[in-house]
């Protein structure tokens, strides 16, 4: 889902730029409210348990082994904002050590899985758990969480790539950036996620809450409240 | 581009097996050798950031401005002459950078290949991108309607599909080629110094050039754990538990870290203000190479 160099246009990654950005702001200026000096400390370690969280495998149908993008456990245990600027951090990371995601593209993919999908992976675990601390309801939660999030963060990449011939192409028609329009972009990215990736993640995030809640349920931040 | 890291230290493939045959890796040994590829491209961008060549000279500062110029003018070219004409004014830079020129555009090639070419191979046809046909590949029956979707009798290759999907490919080539370069002869630390060019905090930077270090140490530890379990465990154990076992553990020792970086920084005399070191001086060579690329890209925006 890391969209390369190439497939968005100027009037579409500038825009995603300082969308993000003012994300990235609200973000620290939150935390460092929050955190005061600890803030450093605290956002690095948040950003490297992300950046490790990918790079656990798990089997999926079919015979292969898919990775979790890790932003809605990273949402659920840290908190939104602290996921904003972890997740983040490890897309950017990525994509100058690996090249994985564009380097014009880093406000767009930072949007989709760094501010779309903690958000809504959020709002989810918290509307379906409500202040139940029933095992099976909050799995029920944790894995929809995954689930929703990353469907919702697929769904905004669809959209930044569909709408592309639309904005930006030549007065011939010819696409210059993303050649795929709406209509094939959001089923496309939605049949190839509901059945598969979506699955890993909501695994992922299920399985690791249900450890937490079982053995460290102090550190959970949605339920830090609830103490 | 070859590290110098010997191959078995590298070595994911399944093992061999006495009698024939080779033990399968399972899906944590998947996952653990990602680790060794994470270790094997910082390893490799930094032995290349070490060589003498042109971009290594050059202040990082200088680098990232050619990054983000050279980045840009090859998002807005709308043809394929104009992106070809970039990739031979950056091929220069590249030979005169002493990155392994083969390598290179070896590793250009495949991204083009398969983040342009084959991405955009289905844009060819009639059906995604209507236009003047080219070839003829199936004939239907009838042309079919459904919802938003139509399909038209005759599937063809069209001139203006096969443009759009050359575009793409010389695009992505372009950009990956633009970023290989400036990432492969600057080390991580100093690109993201360099980053203060664009007024993005330091803080910001500080966590940024922190998090990369400290995913060396944990990744360490996680190839430890891995190690120690499979030295201990014959046949299979309960996989997923154990990762999120693993994954709470990593998640608990980032919580204890963080108080321990704290307490460093604070015994330190940190107060919250966040000084990076300060970033190499600007030589001639960095501007007359920064005046260089301005006057080029300059052309290359006209052209």
């Amino acid at each position: 889902m890391h969209i390369p160099d190439g497939y968005l246009s100027p009037q579409t990654y500038i825009p995603m730029f300082v969308v993000t950005g003012t994300f990235w702001t609200a973000a620290l200026r939150k935390l460092k409210k929050r955190l005061s000096v600890k803030e450093i400390p605290y956002l690095t370690m948040a950003s490297v348990f992300s950046f490790l969280i990918m790079m656990f495998n798990i089997p999926i149908p079919g015979g292969t082994t898919g990775h979790a993008v890790g932003a809605a456990i990273v949402a659920v245990l840290l908190g939104p904002w602290t996921a904003v600027v972890a997740v983040s951090v490890v897309l950017i990371v990525q994509a100058l050590v690996f090249g994985d995601g564009g380097i014009t593209a880093i406000g767009a993919n930072c949007f989709n899985m760094a501010v779309v999908m903690p958000f809504v992976s959020y709002w989810v675990f918290e509307l379906i758990r409500g202040k139940s601390t029933k095992v099976a309801r909050l799995s029920a939660s944790a894995f929809l969480s995954g689930y929703v999030g990353l469907l919702a963060s697929a769904m905004a990449a669809a959209v930044e790539l569909g709408i592309q011939p639309l904005i930006a192409a030549a007065p011939d028609g010819k696409p210059l950036y993303a050649p795929y329009p709406l209509s094939i972009t959001i089923p496309a990215m939605a049949i190839g996620h509901m059945f598969l990736v979506c699955i890993v993640e909501g695994m992922v995030t299920m399985l690791l809450l249900r450890y937490f809640y079982k053995h460290q349920p102090k550190l959970i931040y949605s339920f830090k409240e609830d103490y | 581009m070859k590290s110098k890291i010997p191959s078995f230290l590298l070595n994911t493939q399944p093992y061999p097996k006495a009698g024939g045959g080779t033990v399968k890796g399972s899906f944590i040994d998947k996952g653990i050798g990602h680790i060794s590829e994470f270790y094997e491209t910082v390893f490799l961008q930094w032995e290349l950031s070490q060589k003498d060549g042109l971009f290594q000279r050059l202040n990082a500062k200088t680098k990232v401005l050619f990054l983000v110029l050279y980045l840009f003018v090859v998002s807005v070219k709308k043809d394929v002459p104009s992106e070809v004409l970039t990739a031979v004014f950056i091929l220069p830079f590249v030979t005169m950078s002493r990155v392994g020129i083969l390598a290179f555009y070896w590793k250009v090639f495949i991204a083009g290949l398969l983040f342009g070419f084959i991405a955009g191979v289905p844009a060819v046809l009639n059906v995604i991108t209507p236009g003047e046909p080219v070839y003829t590949i199936l004939e239907l029956r009838r042309q079919y309607d459904f919802w938003i979707y139509h399909v038209p009798q005759t599937i063809t290759v069209t001139r203006e599909g096969i443009l759009a999907a050359l575009m793409l490919t010389a695009r992505v080539a372009n950009s990956v080629s633009i970023t290989l370069l400036v990432v492969c002869t600057t080390p991580f630390s100093e690109v993201v110094k360099a980053l203060k060019l664009f007024r993005v905090p330091e803080y910001f930077l500080m966590i940024l050039t922190l998090s990369h270090k400290y995913a060396f140490i944990f990744l360490k530890m996680l190839r430890d754990m891995h190690t120690a379990k499979k030295a201990r465990l014959i046949g299979s154990a309960d996989a997923a538990g154990w990762i999120a076992g693993r994954a709470a553990y990593i998640f608990k020792k980032t919580q204890l870290r963080c108080e321990d970086v704290y307490k460093a920084m604070a015994g330190r005399g940190f107060t919250g203000e966040v000084k990076l070191a300060k970033m190499q001086h600007t030589k001639t060579v960095d501007i007359m190479a920064g005046a260089m690329f301005l006057t080029l890209w300059m052309l290359l925006l006209i052209l």
